[in-house]
């Protein structure tokens, strides 16, 4: 009961709340310039020779919405928007002090970390089910509704579902970086310069020097960030599938026992 | 309110210890806080006033010690039964008092939907509207502060500094709530301020921290005695002493707070005469001065606030 009322009360701070809102509209305005750049490309390709012109224009009609979605998911475009979010909706707990009155209640720290926990995840599913909708959307009215058929249902299905899984795992990451940090500009320079950019960067420089001492483990597959950018558009394998289905479960599981144990034992400023 | 032994406690602290890295900033404090008081908790800045509250309200772990609140040691239960209002009022400043209301509402689960406007009508707050916190006054936001943390009605109400910052209109609305609250919903409260004169005003019971350490523990009454303007003698014989000015003098008020020291509290003008009938039962007379304070000077010689004052000031 106490976590159902928790949870009401974080889904309200959403709904309330002018970070949610902001976060969707310039989620969605992102998804649309996807398709802007895809109709302002088409007029400057209009001065061009015939043969260059038909040839881009050959690629850009093969373009459809999946790679507008990937555009968004795979090239990390939509997740600076969650991670922004994530970061906000979290440490603004601690800079409001917001925080305080559910502690000093009684209750449970575990319960007020899980509902906090929650309540993020959701609402960085809701922005990224958002995108989604926007992409869908917006291409048909730009690209109309040639290529809507099962096949294509199937594999948007796939990969959205998909990358609704990666996402669990790296909000994950993101809370337990702004449960530690518990400072907004730290919190948020620490997710997209650390978590977003130069984990990776870390990750693949391990893998090199790995690499030169001839182990052959590429540490940098098991980063979900990694995950996030590799998954493949069409045809996914099912090795990929399992594979980064246990890499984002164990950065889910981790990061959140490894933020709640932060919480639990920290004083409450 | 009964008598103060039979009135139970509401809060006990026994050894009660926070050290951060090599400082005690609370250390092995033993407080007891009784239903139905209004614990004035004084120290100054630094002294451990704000730490000492975070432990009781949960907000920090005590290193040593123990919490007891409402005579039982199951302090997360208890804590349903207390609010806390520390340092900074926890608020969204993006929202309006209605909405953070409305928040901590369905996270206590309170299910009358009502009380969110009761306790705006209750702080002086039902006219704010779609105003959001941030543009609120430091007083609307302390007494926006004060009502998340009755919304759940509580029976302690631990407040730390919450008159600060505000104009003197804005103090006596506080003061004046915070008695209403005591007095007719019988809330027992602990409120540590500095501003010395206005906590007097207010409170029943006192605490003196300092250093980390709890000095004193005292109520109005033993509070109003020590603040009684007063003549000291320090006398060789002190027994003899009060034999002459209960049997001679046929004074009745006056105490021994030492064993060579008298204060008499009456006759202040009658020296000559208390002099003269000591001196000739042969009860030496080492020192006889008048000592006076007020409130603001006898808190800051106990905070320690104030050097120059200790030991009294002399008249």
């Amino acid at each position: 009961m106490v976590m159902i009322n928790l949870l009401s009360s974080e889904i309200y701070k959403l709904k309330k709340g002018m970070l949610f809102r902001l976060m969707a509209a310039l989620t969605v305005l992102l998804t649309l310039s996807q398709y802007g750049f895809y109709k302002v490309f088409e007029v400057i390709m209009e001065g061009e020779p015939a043969e260059e012109q038909a040839a881009m224009m050959e690629r850009m009609r093969n373009m459809d919405m999946l790679d507008i979605l990937h555009s968004m998911f795979g090239s990390c475009n939509a997740i600076i928007f969650v991670t922004i979010f994530a970061c906000c909706f979290v440490i603004n707990d601690y800079s409001s002090g917001m925080v305080t009155n559910y502690v000093g209640k009684g209750y449970k720290r575990e319960e007020v970390f899980l509902a906090k926990f929650l309540a993020t995840q959701f609402g960085a599913v809701m922005l990224y089910l958002l995108t989604a909708l926007t992409v869908l959307a917006g291409g048909i009215v730009l690209m109309g509704t040639d290529g809507l058929n099962a096949a294509f249902f199937h594999d948007f299905g796939n990969y959205l579902a998909l990358h609704i899984l990666y996402l669990t795992g790296y909000t994950a990451v993101i809370i337990l970086v702004c449960t530690m940090a518990r400072n907004m500009a730290a919190g948020i320079l620490i997710s997209i310069l650390g978590i977003m950019l130069f984990a990776d960067f870390i990750a693949q420089g391990i893998d090199l020097v790995l690499n030169s001492l001839k182990i052959e483990i590429g540490i940098s597959q098991y980063w979900i960030v990694t995950v996030i950018e590799s998954c493949p558009v069409r045809d996914i394998p099912s090795g990929f599938v399992t594979t980064s289905g246990i890499v984002t479960g164990m950065w889910l599981v981790a990061s959140m026992i490894a933020a709640m144990l932060w919480f639990e034992k920290r004083d409450v400023r | 309110m009964g008598s103060e032994e039979t009135r139970e406690y509401v809060l006990r602290t026994t050894k009660l210890t926070k050290i951060y890295g090599k400082h005690k900033a609370v250390n092995a404090v033993d407080m007891h806080v009784r239903k139905g008081d209004i614990y004035g908790f004084i120290g100054k800045n630094g002294a451990g006033k704000s730490t000492f509250m975070k432990m009781v309200a949960g907000l920090a772990s005590p290193d040593e010690g123990e919490i007891e609140l409402f005579g039982s040691h199951d302090v997360e239960k208890q804590r349903m039964r207390v609010g806390s209002l520390i340092e900074t009022p926890g608020l969204y400043y993006q929202m309006t008092a209605a909405e953070n209301l409305e928040v901590l509402r369905r996270a206590y689960g309170i299910t009358d939907k009502g009380i969110v406007e009761q306790m705006l009508v209750l702080m002086g707050l039902e006219d704010t509207g779609k105003k959001k916190v941030g543009k609120f006054s430091m007083g609307m936001k302390q007494r926006l502060g004060i009502a998340a943390a009755l919304l759940r009605s509580p029976d302690f109400l631990i407040l730390d500094e919450p008159i600060n910052g505000l104009d003197p209109q804005g103090i006596r609305q506080i003061r004046e709530l915070l008695v209403r609250l005591n007095r007719e919903k019988n809330i027992t409260m602990m409120i540590s301020s500095h501003i010395l004169g206005e906590l007097s005003k207010i409170a029943t019971a006192y605490g003196v921290i300092r250093d980390g350490e709890l000095v004193e523990e005292f109520d109005t009454a033993e509070l109003d005695r020590r603040c009684r303007r007063c003549r000291k003698l320090v006398v060789d014989n002190v027994e003899k002493a009060v034999n002459v000015l209960e049997e001679e003098l046929h004074m009745k008020e006056f105490d021994v707070p030492d064993p060579s020291v008298i204060r008499i509290f009456e006759r202040l003008d009658d020296i000559s005469e208390i002099n003269h009938r000591l001196l000739s039962a042969g009860v030496e007379i080492n020192e006889s001065y008048l000592v006076g304070q007020d409130l603001e000077s006898y808190f800051m010689e106990l905070t320690g606030d104030d050097q120059t004052s200790r030991g009294g000031q002399t008249l």
